[in-house]
């Protein structure tokens, strides 16, 4: 008995089969041993870059030259990202208009990418220093307590980081910076705690943090703005430009 | 077209020959498998899922048990109203938090399945791990080789330089 239904069984399961792998099949290529963002079908790759902002899509286009060549091929998916600006002046200085560059970024997402951001504009501004591909070495803490305990419930598009930037004038080879990203906030009530902050310091220089100015929002000159300045007294200084979103959390790296 | 059938449960076969009995409210949470069953009606054999291996199609099955309520949302939905914001909501985090291996076979099995949602969950998570990093961290992330000659290093690099001279 069982054995004479077997081959409707085979038959009905080979119909299935072929209904699943011809009818409803997805453009998937033949599977390879082990899956890697690389070998992922384009259209899923696509999929994902959609999830992501103008910037982050820059970074991923400097890491090979294969998804450098797939991001550039899609203005569209660039064009719709989040933070990107199409170019339209005339500078062609080492650049084609066509190639996603940061020139293309126009607003940054989160306060990670701000920093980033913050490095790769500062990085180029003294370049023969420093090139695009190392970082220096950056840590983010988790919000301040004592500083997000008295912020207003209101008040939701802020962020405090803290920055480690390697320094070669440092003593111990690197100096700290605070930096503090906000909008909306009470100036005063920021100068005050600055002040608090800086004054319960006890070793080496007062750092030279500025109360955050309020910048225009225009090309490349993001909503916020900070000087960050050295702890080691270098003279090292470095502006962040950032629009911080509400929502967005600062996490450790 | 066959007759509606009213069967609980169905039969899936992941490509590594296990048989899964799931509920059929769940499994059709895959757009694939709810065509097929409309039409094909009663299915009492098991249904080969060709690309997909049993840890994965039960991780997905995981995944359509937990949303199986969820409102299934319109065929012609448009795009951008499911892809707003990279939040994933914090059972799907959890459901996420594998090796990277798996989280592309859940992307690939969800595709294969035709699950948006599990889909879009997926793509997110790989988004959030690339977002704030470096070129060279996400090359570690995903095993990439810089495979770029000196000369287009400097060019990337001349690319991003001209930044600095508005």
């Amino acid at each position: 008995m069982q054995r004479g239904l077997q081959p409707r069984i085979y038959f009905y399961r080979n119909v299935i089969s072929e209904i699943i792998n011809t009818s409803y099949t997805m453009s998937r290529q033949a599977e390879p041993a082990t899956v890697s963002f690389l070998s992922l079908p384009t259209e899923l790759r696509l999929c994902i870059f959609e999830e992501c902002t103008a910037f982050t899509l820059l970074r991923v286009s400097q890491t090979c030259t294969t998804l450098r060549a797939e991001l550039n091929s899609l203005p569209s998916l660039l064009a719709q990202s989040y933070g990107y600006t199409p170019y339209t002046g005339t500078c062609t200085k080492g650049n084609e208009k066509s190639i996603l560059t940061i020139a293309n970024i126009s607003k940054i997402l989160t306060p990670i990418e701000a920093i980033q951001y913050a490095i790769l504009t500062y990085k180029t501004k003294i370049s023969g220093l420093h090139n695009i591909w190392s970082i220096p070495q950056l840590r983010l803490s988790p919000k301040c307590s004592r500083f997000d305990n008295t912020l207003c419930s209101n008040c939701v598009d802020s962020s405090w980081i803290k920055v480690t930037y390697g320094c070669p004038s440092h003593p111990k080879g690197q100096c700290t910076a605070r930096c503090l990203s906000y909008t909306g906030r009470d100036v005063d009530f920021m100068r005050k705690w600055e002040n608090a902050t800086s004054s319960s310091s006890t070793t080496g220089p007062q750092p030279g943090l500025q109360v955050p100015v309020l910048k225009g929002v225009g090309r490349n000159k993001l909503i916020t703005g900070l000087d960050i300045a050295c702890w080691c007294d270098s003279g090292l200084t470095e502006k962040i430009y950032a629009q911080v979103l509400a929502g967005e959390k600062v996490v450790l790296i | 077209m066959a007759t509606p059938s009213t069967q609980a449960t169905v039969k899936l076969q992941s490509n590594d020959n296990v048989v899964i009995e799931v509920e059929r409210a769940i499994a059709e949470r895959s757009v694939l498998i709810k065509n097929m069953l409309e039409d094909c009606g009663e299915v009492t054999d098991a249904i080969p899922i060709s690309n997909v291996n049993e840890s994965i199609l039960r991780k997905v099955i995981e995944w359509c048990e937990h949303h199986k309520n969820d409102p299934v949302a319109a065929e012609n939905e448009n795009d951008d109203s499911r892809k707003k914001t990279t939040d994933i909501d914090e059972w799907d985090q959890k459901f996420m938090n594998v090796d990277q291996e798996m989280l592309f076979e859940i992307i690939l099995a969800a595709n294969f399945l035709d699950i948006k949602p599990l889909l879009d969950t997926g793509c997110k998570t790989v988004a959030n791990m690339i977002k704030g990093k470096s070129p060279e961290e996400i090359r570690k992330l995903f095993n990439i080789q810089n495979d770029f000659t000196p000369e287009e290093e400097e060019q990337i690099r001349r690319e991003n330089e001209w930044a600095e001279d508005r």
